[in-house]
């Protein structure tokens, strides 16, 4: 186990070495003098040699690298071009709004998604099964953006039940909750559809399995069969795809956060592409990916309890 | 109009009448100001507009204004309007506050509520006024301008009151005069001064090198004429650019990157307190989420388009304001482009091109066609009896046959931005029809935003892009001056007699005299045929229904000065 968690470490390590690298190499790929790209045609040279020296531009390509990379292990990711404001203070600013929405969605998809799931599995052929199938289907089929938009448009818009920009007050929990429902279901309901679907397929083919069947010529009540041993390893494909789920919302909550003016990772990366904030785009994207990359590990290791004959695999093997 | 109440001890400005000082400008001196991105310019540029100066003080020697038309006074509440907050859109979190580095709207409308100046253009007017100073008055050669400040003003955040070391410290921080030198983005603005002269503890005089013309329309009464606190910017360091520290109505209480700025009534201010106890600045970038914002209730007052606008005015919650603008919208052409230097071939163009059918299909008629550069809103330089060209493709193709040219291909940048494609798309159908082909570049970035724009300049053909103006024709005109190739001249227009007039218009005292300098200069380029003007745009904005808005002259939302209606 301890093998292959460092084998995970190292490997996430190194992807987040390709994307600084890649990061680093980007500005360079700009045709032009970047910085007279990045602070226009009026830059006075001071100002364009002040710029290439806060971002080390003026020295050799690896150095670059090493320097950003030794700096985001310090927290340092630089400084915002135009507030001067730390770029890591930036997004430790918004990142918990980012992160209790991709959160929040997926509990909400978890929380009615496994359960549909089951339901259609253990009711297979039934009307709620065709209900949940249809209702899965089309989940799943709606992108983000039109499901936050309609959601907007009836319970903030017509409605008026909850607010329709911002993220509220943090210190005003009521207030905070209120403007996560809409972005939370909006970002959940296509995984909602997509568990569900997961979670049936699995748990069938689970409950087809010589060892359930042997469970139930025991004389098994079906609820004891199905919850205490099918559910489990039904729920292994499902958590593997919880993983990178997460990455895929932390994506979605880009647009979520969009579509609800919400202050967030995306709407902050949003910002610094448009106005060509160079530091704050390589700094965004830098924690998406490390977040990505964690949230793909997190799920790699609880592999662990739900299967432990993973632990044996020492070769690195899932 | 509306003006601010001032206090009955505030003694006005004693200065000349215009029986005794003629109507004047001042030189600017030096490198002239280069605009910068965002829409701060088109709505703060510098505050002012062009008009006399003396008889503007003069203006200010009179009544304190404390009325408004309808006989009611600011700070006054109605019984049906809640006055505990106020919210407004504002499109981007504050990038830079500081009155010297001023970046875009939202830092602009941050300035108008925290900081405040020597004089300034009275809300909803044209009138000058003096505002921390209550006298104020220039020597024969105008080069030296003595003050007396209002007593007793106190800075935000504990910083004390303000004094005459405050206005030194103020304006010389960004003219690059104090030690260590301080480097602002506007430091041209204050290109003339030479020093400002404590005289006092709430005296002193602004001492320039050279007369200075806009000194009085964009600059004293402009975000570079703020006053601030030296302490506070010592204290905040760089926090100083999202944290406005002045003598203004509104102090900021609460900054929440990227969601709100809360800005609240301050407690020691020494004028009459304004209506609203909270000021709540709501980022929303999007335009569409506005609208929802605007429906929902979550906002009182936004700047939005012109459609937009009238559907929220329909449901009678909103009230539209129309405002017109110094900015305008034009179709260049590279002189320096091969294609382009036969002047034939532009006047061609200059016929060919549908201007009302653009106006009307890709700026929805939101502003004036355009006949020249200088908006007819400038007293001062705009050209009343500048040429119309309409449509004339006979003309147009008589132009085309003169030149020679045949199965001539252009291209037209329009950065992307969507009333610049429609507009390229009918220039495309107008040229087909005289036989020029027109492939549209939206190249992304290239004039929505000026960065990155420097390297294909000179490889430009056809444009269309809009700068924004400023209350003053040399915010207009000084972009197309020979010295700004690599610039802002994507036009590559040079006229020796063109620079010669607009930099002595810059120094011309009398505004006849200027007025004709600058319509002789917008003559040249015409003969030029450089440039086919589009539109003088309007600003359009909605205010909740019972809220009375107020703007300043560059049409930025003066919110301290809201009032129920």
């Amino acid at each position: 186990m301890g093998w292959y968690v460092l084998r995970r470490l190292g490997g996430g390590f190194l992807s987040l070495l390709l994307v600084t690298i890649a990061l680093t190499l980007m500005i360079h790929l700009v045709p032009g003098d970047p910085v007279v790209r990045i602070l226009g045609p009026r830059a006075t040279p001071e100002l364009v040699a002040a710029v290439q020296d806060e971002m080390d531009l003026d020295e050799p390509l690896p150095v670059q690298v090493w320097l950003f990379v030794t700096g985001a292990l310090r927290g340092d990711l630089g400084n915002d071009f135009t507030t001067r404001e730390s770029v890591m203070s930036q997004i430790t600013n918004v990142l918990p709004n980012t992160i209790v929405l991709a959160v929040s969605g997926l509990l909400l998809a978890v929380l009615l998604g496994i359960p549909l799931g089951v339901l259609s599995a253990t009711h297979p052929g039934s009307w709620l099964d065709r209900v949940t199938g249809v209702a899965s289907i089309a989940f799943t089929s709606l992108p983000t953006y039109v499901v936050g938009l309609l959601l907007l448009l009836l319970f903030a818009v017509r409605l008026d039940w909850l607010p329709a920009i911002g993220s509220g007050d943090l210190s005003d929990p009521v207030d905070y909750a209120r403007h996560l429902i809409l972005p939370v279901i909006a970002l959940a309901i296509g995984w909602v559809g997509y568990l569900a679907r997961l979670m049936r397929a699995s748990l069938l083919e689970v409950l087809n399995e010589n060892y359930i069947r042997t469970a139930r010529s025991w004389g098994l009540r079906e609820r004891t069969v199905v919850y205490r041993f099918a559910l489990k390893n039904a729920m292994i494909p499902t958590v593997a795809v919880l993983g990178v789920g997460l990455g895929y919302l932390m994506g979605g909550a880009i647009f979520v956060e969009l579509i609800f003016t919400r202050t967030g990772l995306g709407t902050l990366a949003q910002s610094a592409i448009e106005d060509r904030n160079y530091p704050l785009v390589r700094g965004t994207t830098i924690v998406i990916a490390f977040l990505f990359i964690l949230a793909n590990l997190i799920a790699d290791l609880s592999y662990r309890f739900l299967d432990p004959r993973i632990e044996l695999d020492e070769s690195g093997g899932v | 109009m509306h003006r601010r109440p001032v206090p009955s001890d505030h003694p006005r400005g004693s200065v000349p009448t215009p029986a005794t000082r003629p109507s004047v400008f001042f030189r600017v001196s030096g490198e002239p100001r280069l605009l910068t991105r965002g829409e701060f310019l088109r709505r703060m540029g510098g505050a002012g507009l062009v008009v006399a100066s003396a008889p503007l003080l003069a203006a200010c020697t009179g009544d304190d204004g404390e009325e408004t038309p309808d006989g009611s006074t600011s700070g006054a509440t109605s019984a049906s309007v809640p006055t505990d907050l106020l919210r407004a859109r504002i499109n981007d979190d504050l990038k830079n506050a500081d009155p010297g580095d001023v970046a875009d709207a939202p830092d602009g409308i941050a300035i108008s509520l925290a900081y405040e100046n020597l004089v300034r253009f009275a809300p909803d007017s044209k009138e000058l006024e003096n505002w921390l100073a209550v006298e104020w008055e220039p020597s024969e050669d105008f080069l030296r301008w003595h003050f007396k400040l209002q007593e007793g003003v106190m800075f935000q955040g504990g910083y004390g009151e303000m004094t005459a070391e405050d206005v030194k410290y103020s304006f010389e921080r960004i003219a690059g005069l104090t030690v260590p030198k301080e480097e602002h983005s506007y430091q041209s603005d204050w290109g003339a001064l030479e020093a400002v002269e404590v005289d006092g503890k709430y005296e002193g005089t602004i001492v320039l090198n050279s007369t200075y013309a806009p000194l009085l329309t964009t600059t004293v009464p402009a975000a570079v004429g703020s006053i601030v606190s030296q302490a506070a910017v010592a204290d905040l360091g760089d926090e100083f650019r999202v944290h406005p520290i002045g003598t203004g109505p509104y102090e900021l209480v609460e900054r929440q990157p990227k969601e709100r700025l809360l800005f609240r009534r301050f407690e020691d201010y020494w004028g009459e307190p304004p209506a609203w106890d909270e000021i709540e600045l709501v980022i929303i970038p999007e335009a569409n989420a506005t609208e929802i914002a605007a429906e929902t209730g979550e906002i009182d007052f936004a700047t939005l388009g012109l459609r937009a606008s009238e559907r929220l005015a329909e449901s009678g919650d909103f009230a539209v304001q129309q405002l017109t603008t110094f900015d305008w919208i034009w179709v260049g052409m590279n002189m320096l482009n091969p294609k382009l230097q036969d002047i034939n071939v532009r006047q061609a163009i200059r016929y060919a091109i549908d201007v009302p059918g653009i106006v009307t299909a890709a700026f929805e008629d939101e502003g004036e066609r355009a006949t020249a550069m200088v908006s007819s809103q400038m007293p001062i330089g705009y050209w009343a009896d500048a040429p119309v060209y309409e449509q004339d493709l006979d003309q147009a193709r008589e132009l085309m046959a003169a030149s020679g040219v045949e199965g001539l291909e252009l291209e037209i940048a329009t950065g992307g931005i969507q009333s610049y494609q429609t507009a390229a798309e009918i220039v495309q159908a107008n040229l087909a029809e005289i036989g020029i082909t027109v492939t549209i570049n939206p190249d992304e970035g290239a004039f929505g935003d000026y960065t990155g724009l420097n390297p294909i300049l000179r490889e430009l053909e056809l444009f269309i892009t809009v700068y924004y103006g400023a209350p003053d024709p040399v915010w207009t005109t000084q972009w197309f001056r020979c010295a700004q190739f690599d610039k802002w001249n994507w036009m590559y227009f040079c006229d020796e007699e063109y620079d010669q007039l607009d930099r002595a218009a810059t120094e011309e005292l009398d505004t006849d005299k200027r007025n004709e300098m600058y319509i002789r200069e917008q003559e040249l380029m015409d003969e030029a045929a450089v440039a086919v003007w589009l539109i003088w745009p309007t600003s359009t904005s909605v205010t909740r229904t019972g809220i009375q808005p107020s703007f300043d002259v560059t049409n930025t939302a003066l919110l301290w000065n809201f009032r129920p209606a």
